[in-house]
């Protein structure tokens, strides 16, 4: 009986499509706006469940406007401060920086490139008219969540406290060696290095477990048995001269290009808006997500809440306007094809067969426009947080309306009263 | 007694005003009898043939259909009756315009499980009979108004009902075309059928062996024709 019947609203089919692309389309740019203007807000309310992937992310601008920037540093340190404190993802510093060691005196292996064969050269600094040499020895600066996160062991010494990290231009920096370092240096042990060309005094508290290694994400495990581990160190100070500032400008742009532990559940690219929107808070252009393919909508850097809210209120109306014309033409199609439904019934047909087929199709319509809308978005995004509960109450409110109006058209009495009439 | 209607009243609320379309209609037909309906434009004709096709439901009042009670109240029940028992052809024609003419023509047949060649074959006898044969692959939008009429007929007949109701089914044709329609309506009565045909056409009511007169929704007569 149904596939008899089916098909009634089929029959301005071009009207019909119009109404349902347009439908779907506005689904589409409500649901959009309000996930983007939720991004913002980036308070992201699922927690990190246990599965989770890595990030890798770097400051990609270059450093010359900074520099220029009477507040480039402060841009970078409340960069570093908002990837810390977000609550969608967990930031891990861990970057490689090596270290030019003054008065070397330990084995080559150690030095940077040696293992790859492209050993680099020493160097000669300047020291008060006496040149010293010195050395460029692999080195990695983690932030204190790494040792537990990555299980780092130590073979002997201590390990760092948070007191550590905090530096105020005078203080020594507490260092821990890989593995292999145990049999040509000592605890307690000082070193005088340059990093970044900022000269620090180093002490070493403790060597790591053999076979160490930090491995994030997709990355190769780095074994950190040849690595110098030092703290990523926060400098809470103002830079007094302009040395100063260059050496904070690139320390934190180092400091921001860590790690992000994300749950599974969040996409690269939903992350990638995020970052985004933290660092164009920040009046900071550019942050890049590495090995990972991103859609990049160069559109949420320049994007404000502000505007997401208008687009979402536009969104709103055109979603009214079209759920309207969707309505209407339903109705239309309903009303014009009466005699048809009379035609139905007097062939045999129930008037409830014929009610439940045409409320089907309308659900169908409906539903259909949400999937478009809902395989739109999910290209787009990859993501099926994107769907908003807003955009499936408006579809939800359609169909109640276009079946309570076709019930009401359909009623018993007012068809056999059509069929009194003249066609 | 094929149709014994007894007190039946029918009314429409109308912008909050009630009509009263049918006061106390009563009303016998015997088996193969052919009854015309007759009265002004608005005298509830058309309203008391949808109720006794089953199509509207009296207000208060009574309905036996071959001595058994109809209950308006089970759908299941007034849809089943209208399937075995009735052929509608309605004032509007009430054809499908998205399908063809054939289509419309089957598809009582269909809904009643008949086999293709069996559709096909009565199909076309049917439409042979009411010369709409060559009419038969366009959609009834192709149509006159006559040849429109004429396919609402061949529905109406083609699974060969006891009762064929018929809201003025001459209107529209010229008067050679009447001529077919009212012998084939010969023809089904020969065979026992009953007919209750709306009309306001005398040659028509002349063929029917009695004639009702409703005036303002009550019978004023229910005579045999003489
Ligand atoms: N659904 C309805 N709502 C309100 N009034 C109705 C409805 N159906 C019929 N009527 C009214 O009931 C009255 C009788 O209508 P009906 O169609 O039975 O008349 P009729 O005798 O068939 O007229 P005609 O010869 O013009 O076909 C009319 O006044 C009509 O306006
Ligand atoms: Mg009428």
């Amino acid at each position: 009986m149904f596939k008899l019947i089916w098909e009634t609203l089929a029959q301005r089919p071009f009207r019909l499509l119009l109404a349902i692309i347009l439908f779907s389309i506005s689904l589409t740019i409500v649901n959009f706006a309000i996930f983007t203007k939720n991004a913002f807000a980036s308070k992201q309310e699922t927690l990190i469940s246990d599965a989770t992937y890595f990030v890798d992310i770097d400051f990609s601008e270059g450093f010359g406007e900074l520099y220029e920037n009477p507040n480039g540093e402060e841009l970078l340190k409340q960069m570093y401060i908002k990837l810390k404190n977000n609550d969608t993802f967990r930031y891990y510093e861990f970057y490689k920086q090596f270290l030019y060691i003054l008065n070397y005196s330990g084995p080559s292996v150690f030095k940077y490139g040696y293992e790859e064969g492209m050993e680099a050269e020493d160097v000669e600094f300047g020291n008060n008219g006496n040149n010293i040499l010195a050395s460029p020895i692999k080195s990695v600066q983690v932030s204190n969540n790494c040792f537990a996160r990555f299980n780092l062991e130590l073979h002997s010494g201590r390990h760092f406290n948070s007191n550590d990290f905090d530096y105020d231009d005078k203080k020594q920096i507490p260092v821990i060696m890989g593995y292999e370092y145990k049999d040509h240096f000592n605890i307690g042990q000082e070193l005088e290095c340059i990093y970044i060309a900022k000269k620090f005094q180093l002490v070493i508290i403790g060597f790591l477990e053999k076979d160490s290694y930090i491995k994030a994400g997709n990355s190769n495990p780095l074994y950190l048995d040849m690595y110098i581990v030092m703290p990523s160190i926060n400098c809470n100070y103002k830079p007094l001269n302009y040395e100063e500032k260059l050496f904070q400008i690139r320390h934190y742009a180092n400091k921001t290009g860590g790690f992000l532990e994300v749950g599974k559940d969040l996409s690269v690219s939903y992350v990638k808006l995020i970052l985004d929107n933290i660092s164009s808070e920040c009046s900071l252009r550019k942050y890049d997500i590495l090995g990972q393919n991103v859609i990049i909508f160069d559109l949420f850097a320049v994007s404000t809440k502000q505007m997401w809210n208008a687009i979402v209120i536009l969104g709103s109306f055109l979603l009214l306007i079209s759920s309207i014309i969707l309505i209407i033409i339903l109705i239309r199609t309903v009303s014009r094809n009466i005699p048809a439904y009379c035609g139905y019934l007097l062939s045999g047909a129930k008037l409830i067969t014929i009610k439940i087929c045409i409320l089907s199709e309308i659900a169908l319509i409906i539903v259909l426009s949400n999937i478009i809308s809902f395989l739109l978005l999910f290209a787009v995004y990859g993501n099926v947080y994107t769907y908003n509960i807003f955009a499936v109450l408006i579809s939800a409110l359609n169909l109640i309306i276009t079946s309570f109006i076709t019930i009401k058209i359909l009623n018993k009495s007012s068809l056999s009263s059509y069929m009194g009439r003249q066609q | 007694m094929l149709i014994h209607l007894k007190n039946i009243y029918k009314s429409y609320n109308f912008k909050r005003q009630k009509i009263n379309v049918l006061n106390d209609v009563n009303m016998m037909v015997e088996k193969g009898d052919r009854v015309a309906i007759m009265g002004k434009s608005g005298s509830g004709k058309t309203t008391l043939l949808n109720i006794i096709g089953g199509l509207d439901f009296p207000d208060s009042g009574q309905y036996w259909f071959e001595e058994k009670l109809i209950s308006f109240k089970s759908q299941s029940e007034i849809s089943e009756f209208r399937r075995k028992k009735i052929g509608f052809i309605p004032q509007g024609f009430s054809l499908i315009d998205y399908k063809s003419t054939y289509f419309n023509i089957a598809l009582p047949l269909k809904f009643r499980n008949y086999s293709k060649n069996d559709i096909e074959r009565r199909v076309l006898s049917v439409a042979h009979e009411l010369e709409i044969n060559k009419l038969l692959d366009k959609s009834p939008r192709q149509l006159s108004v006559g040849e429109c009429q004429r396919v609402a007929i061949a529905r109406a007949i083609i699974t060969s009902p006891i009762l064929i109701l018929a809201d003025e089914p001459t209107s529209s044709l010229d008067k050679e075309t009447e001529m077919v329609i009212l012998k084939l309506f010969d023809k089904l009565q020969s065979e026992g059928t009953t007919i209750i045909t709306v009309t306001h056409d005398f040659e028509v009511a002349s063929k029917c062996r009695r004639v009702l007169t409703l005036v303002n929704g009550v019978v004023k007569n229910f005579s045999i024709n003489s």
